[in-house]
């Protein structure tokens, strides 16, 4: 009986790790290169520390039309930030996975403007993505539709 | 009656001085310092043109995160930024030529991912670069919770296909700490 | 007692390990970042597609709730004879009301957006010596001013990456009813527009369609032309939908903007009547009422989502006749057509003003 007990217990700890180990592949499913329905931009979504973050690193028009050089964050609202580059720019920031295949708790930032909102992101299948930028509620805001990019096979060194 | 009065007396005199000394204990004093934070942030390679990042992890409970000086997370009220610089390390001929930019985030677990820093462009040669830093940031709350990452994002001008990259990042930062 | 201890730590090896994995930091382990492999990547989905996009680079932010005020400084006017009732010249002081709007994406996917609209009107007529007013149709207007609530329904459709479609339908109420008495459903006016374009790149995007309008003050088919541009320096631009609205834009930066252009508004008013002067065999009157606004329009960011805009400008007069429209039946006279107005008015212009606090779409 005392053997059993310990042996269920057991089988209990291991079911737990195995479900931890699950939630986190299913939360880096985030992972990946993925593009707006705009087409504008392809942004590469990492995780740092636990959390979610994406960052351009393809721009259909790299290049400033006034200046002719790399597009910097021109429209920050923080003047001694309007220098970094656009290409490396972190737009998704702080995502944390939640149940029901969601990451909230994040902010998306547009470059276009230099406006930050809410943002929820939804899978909607293992290649689309809901991203939902909104002021205060989900309701008053828009959804943007990013598709998954194939990466090409792995250069050799 | 007498006895009564000085009874009376004594109490409110010792409820007075009851209160002066909660509102003593409850007033903390600070004192503003500066401080210097330093951390190693790397990343392995190989490297390939555009933005690359280089991480550091920071527990500055730890105190040799801190130059000279012992400084408690949980005793540091307010914090802001006076200076950064970055340091390139590495001897295979790391040199800032090398790179268009530089840019310089803080996550940590409770707070969002902060812009703090950037330097864009990056003239001339040499290792050591200071960078622009924000004027709106606010790193007092990431100091305060003691853990914090660092994200430096250099971006190459050319491939480089060296096994690992290291910068030095160093915080020059003012402090308000309680006592 | 040992063997718990020994569960325990296992526990904890467990909880560590989990841990370490979270924890791990695909950014600072990933051993590429080989950025020209970005330039040509296909979907990972085969079958996905990329369409046009409906947002263009500079255009003015969309607003998803706007409250304004609208005022029109004095104007003379000169009500048409009626009935028993000779013409009257009367002077009215100012026209002015409120604007409430809402315009909700309920469905927005890359495919499609599907959104809701709702506004409302009202327009308040301050008449000099209101007492001495004799012609029916300005006491009218100085007891009930007028109304109109509209509801719509508009669908942006992209077909592929370069061409759309964009549909909308809508229902009017509009007359001088007391918002605790609307009018009958009979006197809905509906409209619709269907259009069809192109958006070659990021900075241009035109259309062409046909409208079912009450916009000009009676109901009408017109032909519509949608253009929107933006300069690559993003500095200049132009939005416009003919014959209904058109802006050159100049941006002083992407929060601050500046318009001069012109808006068509109008709708048709059904006056109602409380068994008074505009009794049998005058029950369903409409007033055909339609102004070119031509103004100077600024626009900004006051703090994130939060815009505001002015416009300042002169009001003309195109239309404010009155028609019969028995039991509300409405008939279609368009350009061409000679049925004859049951009153013919004539405004002066004044000049308007416009202020409105609009939160805007991400």
């Amino acid at each position: 009986m005392d053997f059993l007990r310990k042996s269920l217990l057991f089988v209990s700890f291991l079911c737990f790790v195995v479900i931890l180990n699950a939630q986190d592949e299913k939360a880096d499913r985030l992972i990946g290169v993925w593009e707006p329905s705009s087409g504008k931009a392809k942004v590469k979504i990492d995780k740092i520390g636990g959390k979610y973050y994406g960052k351009i690193v393809w721009l259909r028009e790299p290049l400033d039309p006034e200046t002719q050089k790399p597009k910097v964050d021109k429209n920050n609202p923080d003047e001694n930030m309007r220098s970094t580059p656009l290409r490396g720019y972190r737009m998704l920031k702080d995502f944390e996975y939640t149940d029901k295949d969601e990451w909230t708790e994040g902010t998306i930032y547009d470059p276009e403007n230099g406006s930050t909102y809410n943002c929820i992101i939804k899978m909607t299948d293992a290649n689309t993505l809901d991203i939902r930028g909104y002021i205060g509620v989900t309701a008053l805001g828009r959804t943007d539709v990013w598709k998954r990019l194939k990466l090409p096979p792995r250069k050799k060194k | 009656m007498k006895n009564d009065n000085i009874s009376y007396h004594y109490k409110g005199l010792i409820f007075a001085l009851s209160l002066t000394v909660l509102f003593a204990v409850s007033c903390t004093s600070t004192t503003m310092q500066q401080a210097q934070l330093k951390a190693e942030t790397t990343a392995m390679g190989p490297f390939f043109a555009g933005p690359n990042s280089l991480i550091a992890e920071i527990n500055n409970q730890e105190s040799s995160s801190w130059v000279e000086k012992d400084i408690v997370s949980e005793k540091i009220k307010e914090a802001s930024l006076k200076s950064i610089s970055v340091d390139l390390i590495g001897n295979d001929s790391l040199d800032l030529s090398m790179f268009g930019s530089v840019a310089l985030s803080i996550v940590s677990q409770d707070e969002p991912m902060t812009n703090i820093a950037v330097k864009n462009p990056i003239e001339g040669n040499g290792t050591q670069i200071v960078m622009d830093i924000s004027e709106e940031a606010d790193i007092g709350p990431f100091l305060k919770s003691g853990k914090f990452t660092l994200v430096l994002d250099w971006d190459l001008l050319d491939d480089d296909f060296r096994e690992e990259m290291s910068s030095n990042v160093l915080m020059n930062v003012n402090l308000k700490i309680t006592e | 007692m040992r063997n718990v201890s020994k569960l325990i730590l296992l526990f904890l090896v467990c909880i560590t390990y989990n841990s370490i994995l979270a924890q791990t930091d695909t950014a600072s382990t990933q051993d590429e970042e080989d950025y020209s492999i970005y330039d040509n990547l296909e979907f990972a989905d085969e079958s996905a597609k990329r369409f046009a996009s409906i947002k263009l680079t500079g255009k003015s932010p969309d607003k998803l709730i706007s409250i304004g005020y609208d005022y029109q400084g004095g104007y003379d006017l000169n009500a048409g004879a009626f009935s028993i009732y000779p013409e009257e010249e009367a002077r009215v002081t100012a026209t002015h009301g409120t604007r409430v709007e809402a315009n909700i994406p309920v469905i927005s996917k890359n495919s499609i957006i599907i959104q809701a609209g709702l506004s409302y009107w009202d327009v308040n007529y301050d008449f000099k010596d209101k007492a001495t007013l004799l012609n029916p149709l300005n006491q009218r207007l100085a007891d009930k001013g007028l109304n109109t609530i509209n509801f719509s329904t508009t669908v942006y459709k992209p077909l592929n990456e370069t061409t759309f479609i964009i549909g909308q339908v809508s229902v009017g109420i509009s007359g001088d009813y007391a918002m605790d008495e609307l009018q009958s459903s009979k006197y809905n006016r509906y409209s619709g527009a269907i259009l069809w374009g192109k958006r070659p790149s990021d900075y241009m995007q035109w259309a062409i369609g046909l409208s079912r309008s009450y916009r000009a003050g009676e109901l009408n088919y017109f032909p519509l032309l949608m253009y929107n541009w933006t300069s690559y320096d993003r500095k200049w631009g132009i939005e416009s939908l003919l014959p209904a609205r058109g802006d050159v834009r100049y941006s002083f930066n992407p929060r601050s903007l500046l318009f001069f252009g012109f808006d068509l508004e109008g709708t048709s008013y059904r006056i109602g009547n409380d068994g008074k002067a505009l009794d049998a065999p005058y029950n369903d009157l409409e007033i055909r009422r339609c102004e070119l606004r031509f103004r100077f329009k600024y626009e900004k960011q006051l703090s994130g989502f939060i815009w505001v805009s002015a416009k300042v400008g002169y009001r003309y007069d195109y239309l404010f006749y009155v028609d019969q429209v028995n039991n509300g039946e409405e008939f279609f006279r368009g350009f061409f057509g000679d049925q004859e107005y049951a009153m013919e008015n004539k405004l002066t212009n004044p000049l308007f003003f416009n202020f409105s606090i609009n939160l805007v779409s991400p």
